[in-house]
């Protein structure tokens, strides 16, 4: 029981800023796209703009192993 | 790194002028300091104007666009024969163009009228399916038929009238020799077919149009035909004229083939004359003499020289001298990077262009970017399929870009047989199956912390040489707020850099004043840099050096994934589902390796690093210069 517990709070740690991240991807990207369109020299910024929120699920992954390496 | 750039001045006899401005092109290394599109073009410009408006659009009738494949010959040899800008030379090109035009235009037009006549016999024979038994029968008994589009329902009333007056005419007919067929379309439409005797035809006309009938004609050919006589001469139509369509096409095909080309190279010579002829009306006239001005790269000045001096002697005067503080923004940014890196030089094309007097991070991106990638994929096998994918793309395609993507991927593959050979990886775990492949490193989806230690390492000297090169470019550029700013991050990142060596005991305990001094020092950087916000942002530093952590990260689910492929072949056994399923799902993995390695390493550049000293503000170098094929766009 302990260690499904520990499982689902590793697999919620991933899951959940995914979640927010894709939902910031998605709005970003699309505003992105039509900036794009209309001054493609900001193309730079805009992917910047589009990578920043995955650092979340990247935190998320750093705390689902520890979790999993510091309890199961 | 950066080119230097010299101020470069040229004075000149006007009769020089255009054998001079002839030359500058030739040579393409001189960023001219005017706009000329500020001035107003001569005569021969704005006619030459219209001739590159001409041949772009016979260009685009033709539906030619392969810019970047006009051979070379082809470009050398039009613009051999538009070596001259007179008046026969312009004339000759406008007469050729509008003969051309003449030609096209009439088999577009030929083709245009077959296709709307092939369209107008498939819709009336639409429309006569609708009424093939009622017609073939009622044309067999002498009968004249007529078809109409019917507004009401339904029609028995004049069609009872109509019978009347035949049977009042005619008493020996008994009236059911009007028959018709009243056909509701798929698309809600009416449609009727009436059927009388020839002589009838008038009365059955007004009556028809009286219930506001109106009458369908068979089309312009057949229109005074009896379906009988125009039916097999429309189904025969129907059959020959797509034959004349696709001979036309074929005509068309085989112009474009041999005419894009030569009418593209002709646009783009053209637009090189407009230019020159621009330059020429825009450069500064005193009496006999002219000035040009611009900017040249240092490293180009010599030659430059000597070829200016040796064709035209003391009849042109140079001059050069080195760009001043407050001319920086003006003067373009030219790279230029040893051979291995200039590939990477793609990466700053996404980027505002880099001011003259900022810092080229080419090298670095260059050796970072494949390791990063590597470092993601790290397996031998997915290396070497890299590698075959970048040495294709680079003999495959012509284009400038396309060969420098295959290095990158060239590079990528190295770095990811490289990681491969450290964690003991080929397709997976297929090396360690059949040679008994044992890592030089661990196996890194079995040993995950190390890897994530290793990567935030990365991510610590990464973005620590991305503040430094902040305080160095704070430092050129006189930004003060700037290089206190990255100094400040220097200090911090040095401060805890301390403080987890003495927690590993690596230096004795008494000595812990370093980390404090550091840190204090560091704050007070910060906050004298950039106030709050610098203090705000070091906190926000800590979260990139942990977003390398997806270098472990990408490189585990990549690791696992080439796994799980592997083992359908132990579950399923050497069958052609199980080897299938294995193949679909490396291919996968491949794909997912490629595209997330390239992205994220991207990512890393142009988030942890670039951004960290990265400032734009810069002008792009332009020299003036011939077109030359491949690399020349049309905007």
């Amino acid at each position: 029981m302990e260690k499904a517990l520990i499982a689902l709070a590793a697999a919620l740690a991933v899951a959940i800023p995914a979640m927010a991240t894709a939902y910031a991807q998605a709005r970003i990207g699309s505003v992105g796209a039509g900036t794009i369109a209309e001054k493609p020299e900001t193309s730079g910024i805009i992917i910047i703009l589009e990578a920043l929120p995955e650092t979340m699920v990247i935190l998320g992954f750093v705390v689902a192993v520890m979790l999993i390496l510091q309890f199961a | 790194m950066i080119r230097d750039m010299l101020f470069f001045g040229l004075w000149g006899l006007v009769g020089d002028r255009p054998r001079i401005i002839g030359k500058l092109h030739d040579l393409g290394v001189v960023h001219l300091h005017e706009e000329p599109l500020e001035y107003v073009s001569p005569e021969t410009a704005a006619e030459m104007k219209i001739l590159r408006g001409k041949a772009l659009g016979l260009l685009e009738s033709l539906g030619w666009s392969e810019w970047v494949s006009i051979p070379r010959e082809v470009l050398e040899e039009e613009r051999a024969l538009l070596s001259t800008s007179d008046e026969t030379m312009i004339e000759a090109v406008e007469e050729s163009l509008d003969s051309f035009s003449a030609r096209l235009s009439g088999k577009s037009r030929m083709k245009a009228d077959l296709e709307i006549k092939l369209n107008s016999i498939k819709g009336a024979l639409r429309t006569i399916s609708h009424f093939d038994t009622f017609i073939r029968d009622n044309t067999r008994s002498g009968l004249e038929i007529s078809i109409w589009w019917a507004q009401k329902a339904s029609i028995p009333e004049p069609a009872a009238r109509i019978r009347k007056i035949v049977r009042d005419k005619n008493p020996l007919e008994k009236g059911d020799g009007i028959p018709y067929l009243l056909r509701v379309t798929p698309g809600g439409e009416r449609i009727l077919a009436i059927a009388y005797p020839p002589e009838f035809r008038e009365v059955v006309r007004e009556i028809l149009l009286s219930e506001q009938c109106i009458p369908w004609m068979l089309p312009g050919d057949y229109e005074s035909m009896s379906f009988r006589e125009a039916l097999p001469l429309m189904e025969a139509a129907l059959e020959e004229i797509p034959r004349g369509i696709d001979e036309i096409d074929r005509n068309l095909k085989a112009a474009r083939r041999e005419w894009g080309p030569k009418l593209g190279a002709l646009y783009v010579i053209l637009d090189e004359k407009v230019e020159e002829a621009l330059v020429e009306s825009g450069s500064e006239t005193r009496g006999e003499v002219f000035r040009l001005s611009g900017w040249v790269p240092a490293d180009e000045k010599d030659e430059l020289a000597t070829r200016l001096k040796t064709e035209f002697g003391e009849r042109l005067f140079l001059r050069w001298r080195e760009p001043q503080p407050g001319e920086w923004p003006e003067v373009p940014t030219s790279l230029k990077n040893p051979r291995y890196f200039q590939p990477f030089e793609l990466f700053l094309k996404l980027m505002p262009v880099i001011s003259y007097k900022g810092l080229d991070p080419t090298v670095l991106i260059g050796l970072f970017f494949p390791l990063f990638g590597g470092c993601m994929v790290g397996d031998m096998g997915y290396g070497l399929v890299i590698g075959v994918l970048g040495f294709w793309l680079r003999r495959k395609d012509g284009r400038r870009i396309m060969k420098d993507v295959g290095c990158i991927l060239l590079y990528l593959a190295a770095w990811s047989i490289f990681w491969g050979a450290a964690y003991g990886e080929v397709f997976g775990d297929l090396g360690h199956r059949f040679f008994h492949l044992e890592p030089l490193w661990l196996e890194r989806s079995q040993v995950v912390l190390p890897v994530m230690a290793f990567t935030v390492g990365l991510g610590f000297a990464h973005v620590f040489l991305g503040f430094l090169m902040g305080v160095v470019q704070g430092l050129r550029m006189g930004q003060r707020h700037l290089w206190m700013e990255r100094l400040g991050n220097v200090v911090v990142f040095l401060a805890l850099l301390s403080v987890m060596v003495q927690v590993k005991g690596w230096l004795p305990g008494r000595l812990f004043t370093i980390p404090v001094t550091l840190l204090v020092l560091g704050l007070v950087l910060l906050l004298a840099g950039g106030g709050m916000g610098g203090l705000v942002e070091a906190l926000g530093s800590v979260g990139n050096v942990l977003s390398y952590v997806r270098i472990a990260a990408i490189g585990l689910s990549s690791a696992i994934l080439a796994t799980v492929a592997n083992s359908f072949v132990d579950s399923l056994g050497i069958t052609f589902f199980g080897v299938f399923m294995a193949l679909a799902i490396h291919l996968l993995n491949f794909a997912l390796a490629v595209a997330g390695s390239s992205l994220h390493s991207a990512r890393l550049q142009y988030v942890e690093f670039l951004g960290k000293f990265h400032a734009g503000g810069g002008t792009l170098y332009k020299p003036f210069s011939r077109r030359e094929p491949g690399l020349w766009k049309r905007h």
